[in-house]
This record gives structure tokens, C-alpha cells and sequence, in this order.
């Protein structure tokens, strides 16, 4: 004992503090997981698990079209049209944005054309019957849904964090979290409800005259139902990054003559960048393998990845295929993260 | 964000608002609905409590209820040590394979959530057979999925939520402070429970009450986890959703509903008379709280114009 | 005993938690909520005596009864008075878990060591259960009740000679409408797959068996068939009808008929019937071109830790009284001979009302639905319907075609005149037969009129 150096000492403790979770999450997660790679290579079985025979079909289903895949050169043609446009569109305002910012209008274009991109890849996977279609559509309706919640999530943090006493502040923040502690398949069957054909949201439509709208079973109702759904754990972060950010900064800026928007953008938003990342990780993550949201509120018209792999490991009984979409899946969601995901902001989550 | 002139800072309230409007209003929907006569279809037919007095004698949702509430205590007060622990290694100590395991640590925040729930189901259903075979079990006591099956699914990633939200108030939380309290001769479990824990404490409850509600809610993983008698009140009220909610599910989440904020609110209550408290003493002898809070970060004089 | 059981058993979990040994514990310990120490099936009578003397002989032999038992049903489908019954009858709880679909159900139990000891599953799921062995036989001296069941349900495709199944209950797949919504009653699935007049008012139910199948029939293949070229025609057909239609759904669309909230659905027999309780308007039918019947069967799996028990639960569930309880809650029809005397006339008022009532003429038009391995294309045909865009744009009254198919056209703005058809008979029989009370206990006490148990039919107030 008394040999024991203070390095293997420091070594043994942290090796303690780490064992029971890094196990833990090791057996949850990573060895299970291994476990779906192997069976994306083998050979479905009726009633659900695998035959032990090697097999590439589950990959080249997951690699091919769809065998109908009517979308052409038509389709492709049109879906640049839509992102030109949506490009177009968007740079006016993020221009005169970028000026009124006093930055260059060189960002504002990069964030035009990534609005352009998602509405031309949105549409491009509306068209298609394939397997990338719908990692892409639901990859592009997450980020829409993460861009929502940072809409929404924003002024709500500012607002709670801007109360003066703690007390208010701690009850606004416990007013977030309030509805999300009863279940939410109930909430999501009222939002059903409340969009549904002859819901409220369409009584008080056809009483002021006007037909009534279609909401529910469609794209519309299915953004809702992820930004609903996510939207706490976007302000939980930035609330928690508002807080800590230090007012004696941008105080400063403005003393040094910046204006609002230029506080705002140079010194507020680089402030709460980590909050940002964070939220917008969880977000996006929990967005992008909703399963619940599309299949209530999207009827089954408008489905995204954890519905197909449900298809496969439920009714199709083809867990190679579903293990390889997930395969796939868990990749795609990773990797994102970490190329999309700066370096920086990285070493301030991770 | 007093930075702002009047306009900006009447948006940013009219948007708070209407954010809390969105969250609210399906609640408000469903505890409507918990006291409306139709058992189904969206019409007000008239008020009353007959689905709370049947809920006293429905099983399915008590058990399933209790369920619910037992396995998220239990996940949480696992997660809440184990991620502590975590989220302490990875901060206080550079280490080889510190970046490895922090890739680990934050995968259950980043894999998809149906992924995790069918890999599991075929781990789970490998590894049983397997100790079943080892041990000898039969049909009568063999192990098998339940409960405990759950709960391990649940701590997973409720532990990496807990790492993640106590990680960073362990940001905010200057080391030299412990270091002060070592060099005073404090032990290191006693500069852990006198110093590092309290200031970390916002974290680590936050990161409880997180891992919670996440742990009550869950349905996907717990879909594919539960065996006899683990069933959840998600996983019930998915079984239910074959004919519209019934309206005891309504009720039952209008009590959850209303325990919690009562729970919260009472939390709040407690919390607002310490202020109150430590604001009265503040004034009477010129310094906050008591010795704890001379080592406490959160009381530090940058920290206490909040509250005044 | 009940409660006290649980308790230990809640208590012993949290203590186990504590010590932070759930892995070390063990799954099988703690999972069994109600049997402190879990009885091997062969060893003592449970703690109390079983009540009544006279009913014994639905109890079995209570020295082989177990305290407990784990119950795996479709969820939403026994009324739970009758497993609280059978637990004050032979003094054994009932564990109940619910499934929402056949496949759940067969991974549970191919997991192995499931814990259930019966099963209630759909008949195609019998047949691949059995064929991988999971299945026990049953041993049908232990439920004499079995000599009552209808010929015509028995001997099945699924189970040609009943070794693992005996049904539980059994109903159709058709179309179901609300009368008020069509000028003339439609009687074909052209009202789905041609014009369909109900856009956005109208639904598909979520199953590649069901939904691929009645597009076969419709354009005159057989329902089991398996040709890729038909298919393609098949898949052609449901991407018109999918945008027009409001959603493939097998789990709101009853609730959503009998509020009005759509007016037409493909859909299971029972399911109309129970729509038909909110809303008297709904009518089924099963189309001309032809329609499904199934059967959901009560089988034991191979590992059951109480076969015995389990072969007593299916006696019971058997029994006249019981089964008219299990028929008035999930509105199907009953396999066993004996129960239609018990049935009340509630039950077939929505029966003849809704339309289900089950003629020999009907059935000539039914077939059972097939699967094997050769049925894997309909998993790939769905999974094209499924993968493909997100269906109608934001704005789109009346759901209307996404532009790119331009198959249905949305409904022209205003659409058909709404008739109120809530404004009478949102509760059932307006003048017909007396009201229910209020919910009762369940649990009543023996010798009370097991009918007055809460069915479906309480709802009216």
C-alpha cells in the first residue's frame, strides 16, 4: 500500500470513477450495437430474428432504388428550380440581415444556400421511393424542427433569464418542464386531436367563414409534433448558456458603441454558442429518430426512418434489412454530428 | 436582456408567452378531457368525475403507474451517482483515452433511441438464453426480461444525460477551491460532500429531474425491453391508442400532472423561504449563509446581485 | 394478498436498487411481481383455499394451480372484470401485458423464457409460431369446455388439427362507412382504390397484409397472391388511393368513425362494431370482391412456467358466461357454441345495426389470410408505399393529391354538406332499451349477473 505511487493512486481513482458507467453504457449501447451490424449481414427469418447464413440482400436493398423510382431528370430539375428559388428568396433578407449586422454578406449567402439545399433535398426525397429519400427527408425535417426550437427556444430563455429574482426565474423554467412530466403519447394524442378535422383549431377555422384545413396526417402537423416534442431541451441549454454568459461584456460593447444587433451577434450569440450546440444536438437527435410523432401525427403518410425500421423488425420480419437501416441510420446521425458540428463547439459539449 | 430597447424586450415576452401557450395548451386538452362525459370522439357531452373514481379500480393503469414512477426513481438515483461520477473523471482528470471515453459517455445522447431498443431486445434475449442455459434455470425461475431489464436500459441513458448537464456546472466551478480545501486539510470525500458537491448541486438536479422525466416517458426502448409485469403507463397508454385514449389515461395524467406542479411548486415554495432567509441574514450579520457558503462559488458576490 | 405481494416485492426491488445489484439480482427475481417464491407448477396448493366449493370445477385441480399468472393479450381486448373474476373463483392473480400487433407478441415469446404462459395471438402468427417450435401442445382433457367450440372455426389453416390453438375469437375485414356520407351504400372497394368521394374523410388501415390484400382482390387477384407483376399493379393502386385517403391507421380510425372525425375506413369487423356505439350511423360490409376472415387463438408457449394454469384460464375463458363477457367487450363474433344464449340483446343490436351480422352468403366472399415465407413481397411492396414523400403540402383543404400523382384531387373547397349526425343518437337506441347505471365495481360478488359487468355499453348516460 505504502509503495503505491501517487500516479497509480490517481490512475486507480479514476479508473473507479469511470468503471460502473463507462460498463454500463458499453453494454447498453456499444456491444448491442455490434450486434445489429452482425445481423444486417445475415439472413431474415420468419417470426422475427435472423438464420445464421451470411447474406448481402439487406445492403443492396438498402443501397438500391426502390424499384419504381419514376422521378427523373423531371423531378431533379424541379427540385433546382425549388432551391434556386428558396435560395433567391432567402438571400434578400439575410443580406440586408449580414449589412444591418455590419458583417459581410458572404455568410448570409452560405446560409442562403443551405436553405436552398434543404428545400431542394426535401423536395428531391419527396419524389423518390428509396432508402435515401427517406434518410434525407428526415434528416431535412429534423433540421428544420432544430431550427424552429432555436426560434422559439431564444426569446423564451432571454425572457426566464431576464426575471429578477431567482425565484421567478426557477418557476418559469419548472413551468417548461411541468408538461413534460406527464406522458407523452397523451400530449401527442391532444395535439391529434386538436388539429384533427373536426378539432377546435378547425371549429374556430369554419366559424370565422373560412373551410376548413387539412392539418393533421400532413408534413405541417408532423414539424409540430418534433418541435413540441423537442423544444424543452433546446431551452433547457440555452437558458442554462444565457444565465452564464457574462452581461458585463456585452455591456461593454455597447458602451463601446456597438449597436443592438451588433451586441447581439458578435458578442450574445458567441456567448451562448456552447448552450446553442448542445441544444440544437439534442434536437436534432431526438428529432430525427422520432417514431412516435410520425405515426400519430403523420398517419402513415408521412413517415420518417423509425418508421420503416419498425416495418422491418415488426410486421416484415427482416431484421438483416432493419439492421442494416439502422446501421446506416446510427451512422448517418453520428457522423453528422461530428463533421457538421464544429471542432470547437465539439470540445465544449464533448 | 436589458440590452435591448422596449420594443425587442415586448417580442421576446409576446414569443415567451406563446411558447408557454404551445406547451400548455394539449395539457389543457387533456385534463378537459379527463372530466368530459364522452369516453370517446372530441364533443363536450358534460362535466364529470366518474373516470377518476374508475381509476381507483383499474388495474392496468395503477400497476402500470407504479411501474412508471418505481423505475424512473430507481434509474434516476443510479444515473444521478454513476454520471456524477462520470462527468467528476472526465473533468477533473486528464487521462489517455479521456476522448475515447467521452465519445462513449455521450453516444446514448446521439444514437437513435428505436436503434438502441431493438438492439437491445436481441442482446438481452442472447445473453439470457445464454445465462439461463449456464445456471440451469427452466421455464419456472428462468431470468428474463422485466423490470430489471428496464431499469438497466433506463440508467444508460439517463447516466449519460446526468454526465452531460453536471459536466457543465462543473465548467462553472474553479478547482482551486477544492484545492483550497485540501490544502486545509480537508479529506477528499469531505471536499467532495462540503464543497464540490453543494456548488454542483444546481447540476446534479438538474440532471435528476432530467433523467426523470426522461426516464418516465420513454416508450421505444421500454417497448422492447419490458417483459410480464413491467408494462409502463407509456407502454399502456400505446396498447390504448387502438381505440382513442380512454379518458381514465386522461385522468391519470391530469393527477401526474397535477402532483408534479404541486411537487414543483411546493420545491419552490421551500426554496423561496431559504432566500428569504439567507437574504435576512445577509442583512442582519453582512454575510450569506453560513460557512458552507463562504466556500460556496454560487454565493460569491458576482452570483448574489441576482437575488437582491 | 394481492397488494401485499406487490409491496414486498416494491420494496425488495427498491432495497436491491440500493445496493445498486439489479444486474447482480438478477432479472428473474424481481420481475415476478406477485409469487414470492415462485411455485414449481407440480408443488403446493395455493396459500388460501379456492372460495367457492361448487366452482372447483372451473378451477381445475387447485393443488396444481399456480398463485400467478402471466397473460400476454392484444391490448384493449378482454374486459378486465373477467381476469379479476377468475382470480376470486380459483385464487389466481393474472398478470395482464398487451401487445399491439402479432409480430411484438412472437418476438416476446421467440426471446425465450417470456414468462407467459398464454398467449392470445392472430392465426397466421399461430402457424409461424409453431413451425419454430415455440408452441406447447395443448392438452385438451384439461379443457373439456373445448368439446363447445363451433366446427366451422376449428381446424383452421393455421392449425389443421388443433395441437397448439383453440379460438378465442374470430372477426372479418370489410369496409366500414357511415351511411350518411355515400347516396347509395358502396359495396365495393372501389370507393377506395377508384373514386373515392370521402378525400381526406377516409381511411386505409396500417398492415401490408390487409391493405396490399384488398388492393389484390380488387383487381381480381387472389388475397394471398404473391406474383411480383400483381403486385405491381397492386402498389400502383394504393399510391392513387394513399394520397387521397387521410392516413393509414389500424389504431385511431375507430374512434376517428365513431366521432366523425373521417367517415369511411377499411376495417376490422369489431372495430365497426364499436364505432357503431358512438356513432349508429357506421355500417360495415365486406366488398363484393371479397374480404378477410381471421381468428384470434389462445396458445401456450413452449417454455410457459404454468401450462397447467394456463389450460385452466383457456377452460374458463371458454365457459358461457365468460365468453359472452369477452364477445359484449371486444364486439368480434364468439367460436363457442354455448355463449350466443348469454349474449345480450345490446350486443346484437350492434351486431344486426352495424350490419356484421356473419351469413353464410358473406362468408362465401371471405378468405383466410395466408403467410409464409412466399408472403415476404407484400413486406416489400408495403415498404415502398411507406418509404415513399410526405403525402399532401401544407396548406391542401380536403387532403388533396400532392401535385406530384395528381390522382385524387383534393375535395372542391366547401365539399359536401356535413349533416349534423350527432344531434340525436350520440348515445345508443334513443327510446330503445334502458340505460346502463353508472360504472360499476368490477368485481362482483359471486352469484351476481356476470352481464352487469362493464362492457362496451356503458358509455350512455
Amino acid at each position: 500500500m505504502a509503495a503505491t505511487t501517487f500516479a497509480q493512486r490517481r490512475r486507480r481513482r479514476i479508473a473507479a470513477l469511470l468503471a460502473p458507467g463507462l460498463t454500463w453504457i458499453t453494454l447498453v449501447y456499444i456491444v448491442p450495437a455490434a450486434l445489429i451490424v452482425l445481423y444486417s449481414l445475415l439472413s431474415p427469418k420468419l417470426g422475427g430474428g435472423v438464420v445464421w447464413e451470411l447474406s448481402s440482400d439487406a445492403w443492396n436493398e438498402v443501397v438500391s432504388k426502390g424499384r419504381r423510382s419514376e422521378a427523373g431528370w423531371g423531378t431533379l430539375g424541379s427540385a433546382a428550380v425549388r432551391a434556386l428559388a428558396a435560395a433567391a428568396v432567402a438571400t434578400l433578407p439575410l443580406a440586408a440581415c449580414a449589412r444591418w449586422l455590419r458583417r459581410s454578406e458572404r455568410g448570409a449567402l452560405a446560409v442562403a444556400a443551405a436553405v436552398g439545399a434543404l428545400v431542394g433535398v426535401n423536395h428531391l426525397a419527396s419524389s423518390y421511393n428509396n432508402y435515401a429519400a427517406i434518410f434525407a427527408r428526415s434528416v431535412a425535417w429534423s433540421v428544420w424542427a432544430t431550427a424552429l426550437c432555436v426560434g422559439l427556444a431564444l426569446p423564451l430563455a432571454v425572457f426566464i433569464s431576464s426575471r429578477r429574482s431567482r425565484i421567478t426565474k426557477n418557476a418559469l423554467l419548472v413551468a417548461v418542464m411541468i408538461p413534460f412530466w406527464t406522458s407523452m403519447l397523451v400530449r401527442t394524442f391532444a395535439i391529434r386531436f386538436m388539429l384533427s378535422n373536426t378539432g377546435p383549431l378547425n371549429s374556430v377555422i369554419e366559424s370565422l367563414g373560412f373551410d376548413r384545413v387539412v392539418f393533421l396526417n400532413t408534413r405541417f402537423a408532423v414539424l409540430l409534433g418534433l418541435v413540441y416534442t423537442a423544444l424543452p431541451f433546446m431551452v433547457l441549454p440555452l437558458y442554462a448558456a444565457v444565465e452564464r454568459c457574462d452581461r458585463t461584456q456585452m455591456e461593454a460593447a455597447r458602451d463601446l458603441g456597438a449597436q443592438p444587433p451588433q451586441v447581439f451577434w458578435d458578442v450574445f450569440v458567441p456567448l451562448i454558442r456552447p448552450g446553442l450546440t448542445v441544444g440544437s444536438i439534442m434536437v436534432f437527435v431526438l428529432s430525427v429518430s422520432q417514431y412516435l410523432v410520425p405515426t400519430l401525427l403523420g398517419g402513415g403518410k408521412t413517415n420518417m426512418i423509425a418508421n420503416m425500421l419498425d416495418l422491418q423488425f415488426g410486421e416484415a420480419f427482416n431484421w438483416p434489412l432493419g439492421a442494416a437501416v439502422a446501421t446506416v441510420f446510427s451512422l448517418i446521425t453520428i457522423l453528422s454530428l461530428y463533421f457538421v458540428v464544429g471542432r470547437r463547439d465539439r470540445a465544449g459539449l464533448l | 436582456m436589458s440590452a435591448a430597447g422596449r420594443g425587442p424586450a415586448a417580442a421576446i415576452g409576446a414569443t415567451a408567452g406563446l411558447v408557454y401557450l404551445f406547451f400548455y395548451l394539449p395539457v389543457l386538452v387533456l385534463v378537459l378531457f379527463s372530466f368530459n362525459e364522452a369516453r370517446t370522439g372530441g364533443r363536450w357531452t358534460g362535466f364529470t368525475t366518474a373516470w377518476y373514481a374508475r381509476l381507483a379500480d383499474n388495474d392496468q393503469i395503477r400497476s402500470a403507474t407504479v411501474n412508471s414512477i418505481l423505475i424512473a426513481v430507481i434509474a434516476t438515483a443510479l444515473a444521478v451517482v454513476v454520471g456524477t461520477m462520470l462527468s467528476l473523471a472526465l473533468d477533473r482528470h486528464a487521462f489517455r483515452g479521456r476522448r475515447a471515453a467521452e465519445q462513449v459517455v455521450y453516444l446514448p445522447v446521439i444514437a437513435p433511441e428505436i436503434v438502441t431498443g431493438v438492439s437491445l431486445l436481441a442482446f438481452f434475449s442472447f445473453v439470457l438464453s445464454r445465462l439461463n442455459d449456464l445456471l440451469g434455470r427452466g421455464a419456472g425461475d428462468a431470468l428474463r426480461l422485466g423490470r430489471p431489464t428496464v431499469v438497466i436500459a433506463h440508467v444508460a441513458f439517463c447516466t449519460a444525460f446526468v454526465a452531460l448537464v453536471v459536466r457543465a456546472s462543473l465548467l462553472n466551478f474553479d478547482p482551486v477551491v477544492e484545492e483550497a480545501a485540501r490544502d486545509l486539510g480537508a479529506s477528499r470525500w469531505t471536499t467532495f460532500w462540503r464543497v464540490t458537491l453543494p456548488s454542483i448541486a444546481p447540476g446534479v438536479l438538474g440532471g435528476a429531474l432530467l433523467s426523470f422525466t426522461l426516464s418516465l416517458d420513454n416508450f421505444v426502448i421500454t417497448f422492447f425491453v419490458a417483459g410480464p409485469g413491467a408494462t409502463t403507463l407509456p407502454i399502456e397508454v400505446f396498447g390504448q391508442l387502438r381505440r382513442s385514449i380512454s379518458p381514465e389515461v386522461n385522468a391519470v395524467s391530469t393527477l401526474i400532472f397535477a402532483a408534479s406542479t404541486l411537487l414543483l411548486v411546493g420545491a419552490l415554495a421551500i426554496q423561496a423561504g431559504a432566500a428569504r432567509r439567507r437574504l435576512l441574514q445577509f442583512r442582519q450579520d453582512g454575510r450569506p449563509g453560513g460557512e458552507a457558503a463562504l466556500l460556496d462559488p454560487q454565493h460569491s458576490p458576482q452570483h448574489t446581485w441576482e437575488e437582491t | 394478498m394481492n397488494l401485499f405481494t406487490k409491496r414486498a416485492a416494491l420494496l425488495r426491488l427498491v432495497a436491491v436498487a440500493a445496493v445498486g445489484a439489479v444486474l447482480a439480482a438478477g432479472c428473474g427475481d424481481d420481475d415476478e411481481a406477485a409469487p414470492v417464491a415462485a411455485a414449481p407448477e407440480t408443488t403446493v396448493a395455493p396459500a388460501e383455499p379456492a372460495p367457492a366449493a361448487s366452482e372447483t370445477g372451473r378451477c381445475g385441480d387447485p393443488e396444481r394451480l399456480a398463485d400467478s399468472i402471466n397473460f400476454l393479450n392484444w391490448a384493449d381486448y378482454i374486459d378486465p372484470a373477467i381476469l379479476d373474476m377468475f382470480e376470486e373463483e380459483c385464487g389466481v392473480s393474472v398478470t395482464l401485458d398487451t401487445h399491439v400487433a402479432n409480430e411484438d407478441a412472437i418476438a416476446k415469446v421467440a426471446v425465450g423464457n417470456s414468462g407467459y404462459s398464454l398467449v392470445i395471438v392472430t392465426d397466421y402468427a399461430i402457424a409461424i409460431m409453431a413451425d419454430q417450435e415455440l408452441l406447447a401442445p395443448l392438452d385438451l382433457s384439461l379443457i373439456p369446455n373445448s368439446a363447445n367450440l363451433d366446427p366451422n372455426q376449428m381446424s383452421a389453416y393455421y392449425d389443421p388439427d388443433n395441437i397448439y390453438s383453440l379460438p378465442y375469437q374470430y372477426s372479418t375485414t370489410g369496409f366500414a362507412f357511415d351511411v350518411t356520407a355515400y347516396e347509395t351504400p358502396p359495396t365495393s372497394w372501389s370507393v377506395i382504390f377508384d373514386e373515392n368521394p370521402l378525400c381526406g374523410e377516409s381511411s386505409l388501415l396500417e398492415d401490408q397484409r390487409e391493405v396490399i390484400g384488398a388492393a389484390l382482390v380488387y383487381l381480381g387477384y387472389d388475397w394471398n397472391e404473391t406474383d411480383p407483376a400483381a403486385h405491381e399493379q397492386a402498389l400502383e393502386l394504393i399510391l392513387e388511393a394513399r394520397d387521397c385517403v387521410s392516413a393509414f391507421d389500424s389504431a385511431n380510425y375507430y374512434g376517428d368513425l365513431g366521432s366523425g372525425e373521417i367517415l369511411a375506413a377499411m376495417s376490422w369487423g369489431f372495430a365497426a362494431g364499436i364505432a357503431y356505439l358512438d356513432n349508429p350511423n357506421v355500417r360495415y360490409i365486406i366488398p363484393e370482391e371479397g374480404g378477410i376472415i381471421w381468428q384470434d387463438a389462445m396458445v401456450v408457449p413452449a417454455d410457459a412456467p404454468e401450462a397447467y394454469t394456463a389450460h385452466v384460464l383457456i377452460n374458463y375463458m371458454l365457459e358461457p358466461d365468460i365468453g359472452a363477457l369477452i364477445t359484449e367487450f371486444t364486439i368480434g363474433y364468439t367460436p363457442n357454441l354455448t355463449v350466443p344464449p348469454e349474449l345480450s340483446d345490446d350486443y346484437f343490436d350492434v351486431i344486426e345495426g352495424a350490419g356484421l351480422v356473419l351469413t353464410d352468403d358473406i362468408r362465401e366472399r371471405l378468405t383466410w389470410q395466408v403467410r409464409d415465407e412466399r408472403h415476404a413481397i407484400f413486406a416489400d411492396t408495403w415498404a415502398e408505399v411507406l418509404l415513399y414523400g410526405s403525402g399532401p403540402p401544407l396548406r391542401g383543404a380536403g387532403g388533396g393529391g400532392g401535385g406530384r400523382r395528381g390522382g385524387g384531387a383534393g375535395r372542391p373547397p366547401g365539399g359536401r354538406p356535413r349533416p349534423d349526425r350527432h344531434a340525436e343518437g350520440a348515445c345508443r337506441a334513443p327510446g330503445g332499451r334502458p340505460r346502463r347505471g353508472p360504472p360499476r365495481r368490477r368485481r362482483p360478488h359471486a352469484g351476481a349477473d356476470p352481464r352487469e359487468v362493464h362492457t362496451r355499453f356503458t358509455p350512455c348516460r
